[in-house]
């Protein structure tokens, strides 16, 4: 599985670097690195098993007040 | 970087309505039913009319700053901060969104179709379609989705009548109307104006690629005419199908067409609700997904948004298998808390931008 | 180069695909349920019997080269505290896995019915594989006998009674709206009786043998008080409940003659609906149930020429008062013997008073023994068949 994961972004990372480079977009290149790594510190615990606490959450905590004036 | 996509109104037109039918010709008839009992119908017809008015306010804004998206032109109106601030919770909603359809998608799947097979495969096969035709463009995009509509379509055209020759079908099951009173129905109403047609606030980040953006209120308002009519009249068919039953199912639209049995040949047509299912779902996922990528491109000023395609796409799948832990809670989230706190961006966020525009001319 | 990594990509993930399904069961390694039976056994235990396809008697035909008949199912048994409970147990005797997509028919015991069935239904509506649309039916005697009895016509007793409730001669019910009708206010469920009986029709005597001198027959309604059986109605009862249900039916009606009394005419039924009225005399619930009937006449007894308007309007009398009787003879029976409203009476007044309705839902099966009800029959003869009048008519 996290094996499978690591591929992935070894892959996806191969296909999209070297034109990025090649037309020496920096910006880009910063964006890409930045969304991998959250997309990586995302999966990667979730691979391994580790709970990520869900951004539903806090979502939930602060709109639950509201929802009483559904009922 | 490519010239500026262009889009015709029809195209445009035909997104939107896979847009707001996708998920909701599956989910609506049972979320509707758990409030609103068998005046869901009703509700959604309401919900119509006021996600009309939704879009009345998004092509306001559209026509007013044409042909720049609502990130660029949050950033003019409130300033560069303030406005990167209200542009980053917009893509945060476009990646919220797509991650919950992606959600629904993949739950689905396995509850109705193959018990056994992690969610994680759904989710990453249909994201890699969605993250390919997002890559190829939007007006690929929306070819593509010309391409499916005339399926979707037909499929959602076969339940809808097929669905008549069930023989526990009922018509009267339908009354009496308003029993729990008008309020009841009102309030209901808004988790069809928030899920689907407020959901149309993603097209801020679409209309300024069409070729005619003055069309954008028409085609909003002519969209979302359509689809109500579709979920409107599945969810009256659940109710004339299954009475007061119909809140007690997951997936009531599922379940009905379970049941369609025509002259004993036609039946077990399960599939048709998969077909749709996929098809519409992949497109809502892929307009979710260019929303965010464009958002953050246009965020960072960056030139191209393709190189960040992929990276969203994972995001997105890996946000989508952690959003819940079961079926309850999403359930709950849903007819519960989205309905206001989508209502934050759906119509809080336009609606100060617009204020704080016509302000700023006035002094 | 980029193009060919991607198509690269895309080929190794589509072939992985290809290459076969996630958790596919081939047909060979599926047991598939025709039938259910459930009966209740002690200890709040229930007793879960299916009936499953034997594959290779449905394939090469009855006859075996021995000359000997194979059986097409077999029936096997095991007890647990839930259905799925009992599966589990049923697996260990079946060494194929349980494939419920078939599954025809429910067939509750009668105990069981009598005990409640909300107990059982359940899992039937959750999991995925047993269709909605498989028949509800109630066995007089255990479940498990009455899938165990052969059919010399059909090759299971499941597809028997599955086809004997699709010629709409009984009052017939599916899952979908067995499960309506229990969570639904305003009306009580009703569901399909079916028995075993003993006969001795066979032509031949392995015939005989095979099904035991036993056949499967449809027997009435079985009456619901919420989810508890309370009582049956007869065959001729039946009739009457599908009249005032408005069920599609197939039957005819026989009715004497218009010129010679004690001769016969019938008449087969093509269509038939009713419509209720709701009104409120005096704080009694009060109902108009109007019964349209129409019919071809297919058999004539009597040698008198009918193709007279007067005669034809006769017989169309004879015909309501006929099917007035039977629906009489239903309601009386619900009504007062058993107090149950197996007919969407309480319906027709929710959505007539739906403010009044609030304060006697709850006790609607008592407020409905005091109900008045008009039964009005609109019986039509339509055709008359090939003939105008009998040959040698008069002479």
């Amino acid at each position: 599985m996290i094996v499978l994961l690591l591929m992935i972004f070894a892959t996806v990372i191969l296909i999209e670097v070297p034109g990025m480079l090649k037309k020496n977009m920096r910006r880009e290149l910063i964006a890409f690195f930045v969304l991998i790594a959250l997309g990586m510190a995302l999966s990667i615990p979730q691979a391994l098993g580790v709970k990520i606490p869900s951004p539903t959450k806090p979502i939930e905590a602060l709109f639950r007040p509201l929802s009483k004036l559904l009922k | 970087m490519k010239e500026e996509e262009k889009l015709s109104s029809v195209q445009v037109f035909f997104l939107a309505l896979n847009f707001f039918l996708a998920s909701a010709f599956i989910l609506m008839p049972s979320a509707v039913a758990a409030t609103a009992g068998r005046d869901g119908w009703a509700a959604i017809l309401i919900a119509a009319g006021a996600g009309i008015l939704l879009s009345k306010l998004y092509a306001a804004l559209c026509i007013r700053f044409s042909g720049r998206t609502i990130i660029l032109f949050a950033q003019d109106i409130a300033g560069e901060i303030p406005g990167k601030i209200m542009g980053l919770l917009f893509a945060w909603f476009a990646l919220h969104l797509g991650a919950l359809v992606l959600r629904n998608f993949g739950d689905f799947m396995v509850i109705s179709l193959m018990p056994c097979t992690p969610l994680i495969v759904f989710n990453s096969v249909i994201m890699l379609i969605a993250a390919m035709a997002v890559y190829r463009g939007l007006e690929v995009l929306c070819r593509f989705n010309l391409m499916l509509m005339p399926v979707i379509l037909v499929s959602m055209a076969v339940i809808i009548i097929f669905c008549f020759t069930i023989p526990n079908f009922d018509a009267a099951k339908l009354l009496p109307l308003f029993e729990n009173g008008f309020s009841r129905v009102l309030k209901t109403s808004l988790i069809p104006m928030t899920f689907p047609f407020g959901e149309g606030v993603l097209f801020l980040m679409i209309f300024p690629n069409m070729s005619n953006s003055g069309d954008a209120k028409k085609i909003m308002a002519g969209a979302i005419i359509a689809s109500a009519m579709i979920i409107a009249s599945i969810t009256a068919e659940t109710v004339a199908v299954f009475g007061s039953n119909a809140k007690n199912f997951v997936y009531s639209t599922h379940s009905m067409i379970r049941c369609i049995e025509l002259a004993e040949i036609f039946e077990r047509t399960d599939t048709l609700t998969i077909v749709i299912w996929i098809l519409s779902g992949l497109i809502k996922i892929s307009v979710c997904l260019y929303a965010f990528v464009k958002g953050c491109t246009q965020l960072f000023a960056l030139k191209d948004y393709r190189p960040i395609v992929i990276p969203s796409g994972i995001i997105m799948t890996a946000l989508s298998i952690l959003v819940y832990e079961n079926v309850i809670e999403q359930t709950e989230f849903a007819s519960k808390i989205w309905p206001f706190y989508s209502l934050v961006f759906e119509l809080l966020l336009p609606l100060m931008l617009i204020t704080l525009d016509s302000v700023k001319k006035v002094f | 180069m980029k193009k060919k990594v991607w198509l690269a990509i895309c080929i190794f993930i589509i072939a992985n695909f290809m290459s076969g399904c996630w958790s596919r069961r081939e047909l060979n390694e599926v047991a598939i349920v025709l039938g259910a039976g459930i009966d209740a056994i002690d200890n709040d235990r229930i007793r879960l019997t299916v009936q499953v396809a034997i594959p290779m008697a449905f394939a090469s035909g009855q006859e075996s080269m021995g000359g000997k008949k194979q059986a097409a199912s077999m029936e096997v048994s095991s007890d647990g505290a839930t259905i799925e409970e009992a599966e589990r147990y049923l697996a260990m005797k079946i060494p194929r896995e349980i494939y419920w997509g078939h599954c025809v028919a429910l067939i509750i015991g009668e105990n069981m019915a009598k005990k409640g069935v909300r107990t059982i239904t359940d899992f039937f509506e959750r999991d995925r594989e047993p269709r909605e649309t498989m028949w509800v039916m109630v066995a007089k005697g255990t479940a498990e006998d009455f899938l165990k009895t052969g059919s010399i016509l059909e090759k299971t007793s499941s597809q028997a009674v599955g086809l004997l409730t699709r010629m709409k001669t009984g009052y017939a019910v599916k899952l979908f709206e067995f499960v309506e009708m229990l969570a639904e206010e305003g009306i009580q469920p009703a569901a399909a009786g079916v028995r075993v009986v003993e006969v001795n029709e066979a032509s031949d005597e392995s015939q005989q043998a095979e099904t035991g001198g036993r056949r499967v027959e449809m027997a009435g309604t079985a009456l619901f008080k919420e989810d508890r059986m309370v009582g049956w109605l007869d065959a001729d009862e039946t009739r009457g409940l599908m009249w005032l249900k408005g069920q599609n039916l197939k039957g005819i009606i026989t009715v004497p003659a218009p010129d010679e009394p004690d001769k016969m005419v019938s008449i087969r039924v093509k269509r038939n609906a009713r419509e209720i009225k709701a009104e409120s005399v005096d704080s009694i619930p009060t109902f108009k149930v109007k019964i349209r009937v129409e019919g071809d006449m297919i058999e004539q007894q009597s040698m008198g020429d009918l193709s007279e308007p007067e005669k034809i309007k006769k017989i169309n009398d004879s015909m309501a008062a006929e099917i007035r009787k039977r629906a009489q003879s239903a309601l009386r029976k619900a009504q007062d013997d058993y107090g149950v409203d197996v007919f969407g009476f309480g319906q027709a007044y929710h959505r007539r008073f739906k403010n009044e309705w609030k304060d006697i839902k709850h006790n609607w099966d008592d407020k409905f023994k005091q109900a008045k009800v008009e039964i009005q029959v609109e019986a039509n003869v339509r055709e008359m068949g090939l003939l105008t009048k009998r040959p040698g008519t008069n002479k």
